[in-house]
């Protein structure tokens, strides 16, 4: 359990990074007016609503795979 | 009140004699593989999966009789179709990319019988409409929490314990919301999971297999998705949801566990598990609380019940601050 610490410390990093997302998808993203009123503008502007909020959603991949490869690293080079 | 109880009983009592029927079955059939994690060669029953299924629809059946609400008959559905793929690629390996693919099929219960409100309650920001979106994400989350469960099921006791633990903060959130045949179904998958734990708990005299693992992570996705819970289940999730992007982005495809070539990590002869040092090694949750600190199964489990733990509490407070708001 000596990792427990360090990991619930991530665990709670990935949380309040998927709050702040999900706050700006949910508060500006989505609620977002458009001047498209036709049914294919309605359309294309969900797709690019749908577009960048998964790219907010990749954002949060990168860095919870950023911050887990520095902890391995500094796990591996603490036993040297 | 009392039907209630009976249903959560009847789900615990049926599993539990459906875990005992089947693991006698699978060891007179020797139908058992190998628990990599034990000192020598320690074989354990497999696939058990069908004995939690088997709980599930008579629990689930009985409730939708006493209730009449169609979206049991989703979750019902959802939690066959993702367990009958699981059980095909237990007896017969499907293939890292084409399950995923399989379990599309099993989010269409929740999309064909419109069990699904099209909005998103966000705490104190209100709730956003996503008629358009909504139903790609349901195709997209069933999969998702499947394969996220699956992907975490890796020593003994592991999937079934933290599914208990992860719904807690779902039942919360339905029970404050008063969805109470949800917060029934949500009973029901917890109720079965403690009385197939008690076998697959360490050291485990079954493993669930895909056909377990996939039926009660799909079922977790469309009970938050049916509740409305959808961010209390995500967050819940937040330790195996971790995982399986450690996994996938370190090895950039779905690649099964058994095909993997270098293993995230060594099991020595003593039983004591050791992070692999290669770079090319997948990186997965187990392999993080053993880097540097080489354990015994039992602490490395007991650690990931912890992480679970710790999420829950992060989700039901979300839920707390929800309810006041």
């Amino acid at each position: 359990m000596k990792n427990l610490p360090t990991l619930s410390f991530i665990i709670f990093i990935a949380f309040t990074l998927v709050f702040i997302i999900a706050s700006i998808i949910f508060t500006i993203i989505i609620p977002l007016n458009t001047t498209l009123t036709s049914e294919l503008g309605i359309v294309v502007s969900s797709i690019i609503k749908g577009i960048t909020s998964l790219s907010l959603v990749f954002i949060w991949i990168l860095i919870m795979q950023k911050i887990i490869s520095n902890y391995l690293e500094k796990r591996f080079r603490s036993i040297h | 009140m009392y039907e209630n109880i009976g249903i959560i009983l009847i789900s615990f009592i049926v599993t539990y004699l459906a875990s005992k029927i089947l693991i006698t079955f699978l060891k007179n059939t020797k139908r058992e593989v190998l628990d990599y994690h034990k000192k020598g060669k320690n074989y354990v029953a497999y696939p058990g999966g069908p004995a939690i299924i088997v709980g599930i629809i008579f629990s689930l059946a009985i409730l939708y009789i006493t209730t009449s609400d169609t979206r049991i008959i989703a979750i019902l559905g959802v939690t066959v179709i993702a367990g009958t793929i699981g059980l095909i690629d237990d007896l017969k390996s499907l293939g890292g990319r084409k399950k995923p693919l399989f379990l599309l099929l099993a989010a269409l219960p929740i999309i064909l019988l419109g069990s699904y409100e099209p909005t998103m309650d966000f705490l104190f920001f209100g709730s956003s409409q996503l008629t358009i979106i909504y139903p790609f994400l349901i195709l997209i989350a069933i999969p998702v929490t499947a394969n996220t469960l699956n992907t975490i099921d890796v020593l003994n006791g592991v999937s079934t314990g933290f599914i208990i633990i992860a719904a807690i903060p779902v039942l919360i959130a339905l029970i404050v919301k008063g969805d109470m045949n949800a917060a029934l179904t949500t009973m029901v998958l917890i109720t079965s999971c403690i009385a197939f734990f008690i076998f697959h708990r360490y050291p485990s005299k079954v493993f669930p297999g895909d056909s377990g693992t996939l039926a009660l992570g799909a079922m977790y996705g469309a009970i938050v998705i049916i509740g409305g819970v959808e961010l209390i289940g995500v967050f819940a999730l937040l330790p195996a949801i971790l995982n399986s992007f450690a996994y996938l982005s370190s090895m950039k495809d779905f690649v099964e566990h058994k095909n993997i070539k270098i293993r995230p990590t060594k099991v020595l002869a003593d039983g004591t598990i050791m992070a692999e040092k290669d770079k090319r090694a997948p990186i997965t949750l187990v392999r993080l609380i053993v880097a540097g600190n080489p354990s015994k199964e039992l602490s490395v489990v007991n650690t990931i019940f912890m992480l679970s733990i710790v999420s829950s509490i992060l989700a039901t407070t979300i839920t707390l601050i929800m309810w006041l708001g």
